[in-house]
This record gives C-alpha cells, structure tokens and sequence, in this order.
C-alpha cells in the first residue's frame, strides 16, 4: 500500500493506516527532534506532540503525496519551541556518556576520530536553537535550502543566513575549543 | 558552487552516530493514542451542539454529545475502521452488510455523477464521563467520487442511544414520515502557532463554525451534510467543498432512500 493511500485513508479517519505512517517515521521523528532539542526526554515530548497533531489535524493536509514534509513542518516547529524553552546545552556527563557508548578505541586513528565526532558533535549541540536546527535539517536529513524555509516558515535568505553563521560558529568553536585544524572559505 | 569542507561531511554521520540506539518505544505510542482520545474529547467537552455533533460524527472518528444522548450517560463516541477490510466494488457490499449484521440503503451511482468507489464497517464504542466503555456497535462508510471533485461520504449506523436535536437544521426536506435534515459548518484551518483575533473567537461558540490548527496556512472550508433515521438506521451523507446545493443533497439523500 502506497504511503499515499494511507494517508487518504487516515484523512478519512482509519486508524490503523495513522499507526503505518507513525512506524514508518516515529525514528526519524525521533532522531530529528532529538538532535534539535538536545534532550531525549523532550525529543519523545516533541514526537508526541507532533503524532497527535498530525492524527487530529490530517483533514488539513491538502496534497497526500505531501505527508512527510507536513509532517517534518509540525515537527521541526514544534521541537523549535521546546528547543527554546529548555537549556541549548547537554550537559557533559551525557555527552562523554554518549561518546563513550559501546566504543572502544583500539587503535590511535579511531581515538583521533572519535575526539574529532565528539569535537563536531558538541560544537553542533552548542549552537543557538535557530541554527541548530537549520544544521540539522540541512545536514542530517538533507532537506534543500527552499524546504527547509518552507518548515521554519521564514525565507530562503533567512535559512541561508542562519546555515552561513552557523559554519562559521562551528568552525570557530572546533578550531578554537578543540583544536581542530579547519580548512576552507566560509 | 562551493564544495563543502571535510569536517561539514562529516556532520552527517556524526549526528548518525548521535542518534545511535535512540528508537521510538512502545511506551510512547501508548502515550500518543491516550493523548489522541484525551484531545478529541476535551476539544468537545466544553459545549457541543447537536449540529456540531452531527457534522463530527461523519467527519471524524470521535464525538462528544455534552448531554446530547437521551439516554444520558454515553457522554463521547470513539470510532475505527480498516479500509484494507472493506471492499472496493459495489459488488462487495453484501459481504459488508453481512459484517455490519443489517442491510441498508445505498446507491451504486446516483444520477448526477457520483460513483460508488469504496465501503468499509467499522466499529464505534460509547463512553461515560469516565471513559468507560458503554456500548459497542458498528458502522458503515461508503465513499463516492466525481471525477477529481470533492468525495462525498454515507456513513450508517444503528445509534444506540437517539440524538435529540434541540436546535434546528439549516434546511429540511419532509420525505413521507422521514425528515431529513440539512447542515452545514464553517472550518477554518490555521497554523498551529496561529493567534486567535477577537472574531475568531466569536464564531467559535457558533454552532457551525470550527477552528482547527495544524494547517501550514489559514484556509476556510465549508462542510454539508445531510441526515436521516429510516428503520432505526441513521444515514448521513456529507463532504466538504462541495458544489452541491442543499436541494442537491436533499436529492442525493431520496436516491439512497429509494424514493427518487
């Protein structure tokens, strides 16, 4: 069954094509709106949020083939509000946790680059909600410049603005806080 | 176009790596359908109309009559279906009536255009105040189509409890011993961080007007339905944006009646 078929379907309020559509994106969902707030208890709030409102508010959706962009829309503006709310920065055990996760290094190449994933990865999570997002959606769910202004709902030039200051934040913060050589014209 | 620097390619699997082991649990989709049930009923808890109630229990799965149920007790209606169940030819309307336990007026085509295209039963639970399940029943969901126009929906169900209707319909049509009743509702769909302005919020206590958020633009669509009790069986025909009058309706409606 097509992705356009169920949402029709879930318009006309079958339930069971609204739980295919959350399996088939409830981890994506998850991992953007984790990756944007910063914070797995807020991400769950946000993808919550965002499954409630995409379940009561289906009717709305014009185009069918649309869905996950509409979606990604709810979502991104939504966990853009629960970003602003709460502190722009894990906390460092959860951090080093994190990195620390199942990985040992066994040779002094993968500590290298593991201090570099950690190095960007901080870099990325102490950037301002605004850019954050923009990083994330740009770099991690690879959504072009004009999609991504379409989901914040500002203009193209905004979310160009936001990426540009974001690079150069993230360049900054690598080569200044951890000492990464960081090459390239912004 | 610029290329992008080593350490920017790498963002992508960092953040991959971020969100390594983080999946979606079973706990938050059981909080999702709570809150799902939660929302639609304290969205209507408030105060809702006999017409409202008519037009949402077409259009939505779920209804709070407020009072509206004789019987006084069944205070909200939660409904699902699984269109993967239902048939797409009317052929297969007799295997559908079999499963609703009843048969019931339909149509195939009706004469101005619109076409049988889908059916499905599904089922329907009464609730109290508390949440309590009162009564199960089934329903049925026929679809039809005009070409790209607007679908126009029959739901049928046998209610449990009759719907008093306290304030009148837009239109009525007397049809032998049977009336039928004409409604229709404004819905305005807005952005979920939308503000309401001082008008919205006086034509939101109107009987036929709603306001729901969600849209990525504010946009207005005007439903229509019509709705009848033949035999103890409740029949509403309904869509939204139509270019239907209500005498088209009204035509509609005695076709699946049988007595046009």
């Amino acid at each position: 069954m097509t992705e356009e078929t169920l949402v029709r379907q879930m318009k006309e309020g079958d339930k069971v094509s609204f739980d295919l559509l959350y399996e088939k994106y409830k981890n994506m969902a998850l991992h953007t709106a984790y990756l944007i707030t910063g914070d797995r208890s807020y991400s769950e709030d946000v993808v919550q949020d965002t499954f409630v409102k995409v379940y009561l508010h289906c009717r709305e959706l014009k185009n069918d083939s649309g869905f996950k962009a509409w979606m990604m829309q709810i979502l991104v503006r939504t966990a853009y509000k629960c970003g602003r709310k709460k502190s722009r920065e894990l906390p460092d055990d959860e951090a080093v946790q994190k990195a620390d996760t199942g990985r040992s290094p066994s040779s002094l190449e993968q500590v290298i680059m593991q201090e570099e994933a950690q190095a960007i990865a901080r870099a990325v999570r102490t950037l301002p909600v605004k850019q954050r997002s923009v990083v994330v959606l740009y770099y991690y769910q690879q959504y072009q410049i004009n999609e991504i202004a379409q989901m914040l709902g500002c203009l193209e030039g905004t979310v160009k603005s936001r990426l540009h200051t974001a690079r150069k934040q993230l360049k900054k913060a690598l080569e200044d806080d951890f000492g990464m050589t960081v090459s390239g014209v912004l | 176009m610029k290329t992008r620097d080593s350490w920017e390619e790498k963002i992508k699997d960092v953040l991959t790596l971020e969100c390594d082991g983080l999946t979606a649990s079973q706990d938050l989709k059981d909080r999702i359908d709570e809150e799902i049930l939660r929302s639609q009923e304290a969205g209507h808890m408030k105060h809702l109309s006999v017409k409202k109630l008519i037009i949402g229990v077409a259009v939505g799965c779920l209804l709070i009559s407020g009072g509206a149920f004789a019987a006084g007790k069944v205070v909200s209606v939660s409904s699902h279906s699984d269109w993967r169940d239902g048939c797409s030819s009317y052929s297969g309307m007799e295997q559908q009536q079999k499963k609703l336990g009843y048969a019931v007026d339909s149509v195939e085509q009706f004469s101005n255009g619109y076409q049988f295209e889908k059916a499905v039963v599904g089922e329907a639970q009464g609730k109290d105040q508390d949440k309590n399940t009162m009564c199960t029943y089934k329903f049925m969901s026929i679809v039809y189509a005009r070409g790209a126009e607007p679908t126009v929906s029959l739901y049928i169900e046998k209610p449990v409890a009759a719907i008093a209707r306290t304030n009148p319909a837009d239109e009525t049509r007397i049809c032998g011993d049977i009336t039928l009743n004409y409604d229709s509702a404004t819905h305005k769909f807005v952005p979920p961080n939308y503000e309401l302005t001082e008008e919205d919020k006086v034509n939101q206590e109107k009987d036929d007007y709603f306001i729901a958020y969600g849209s990525d633009k504010v946009e207005i669509q005007k439903s229509a339905a019509v709705e009848w009790t033949k035999n103890g069986i409740r029949y509403q025909l309904i869509g939204f944006d139509l270019s239907l009058s209500a005498d088209e309706m009204f035509d509609m409606a005695e076709e699946v009646m049988g007595t046009k």
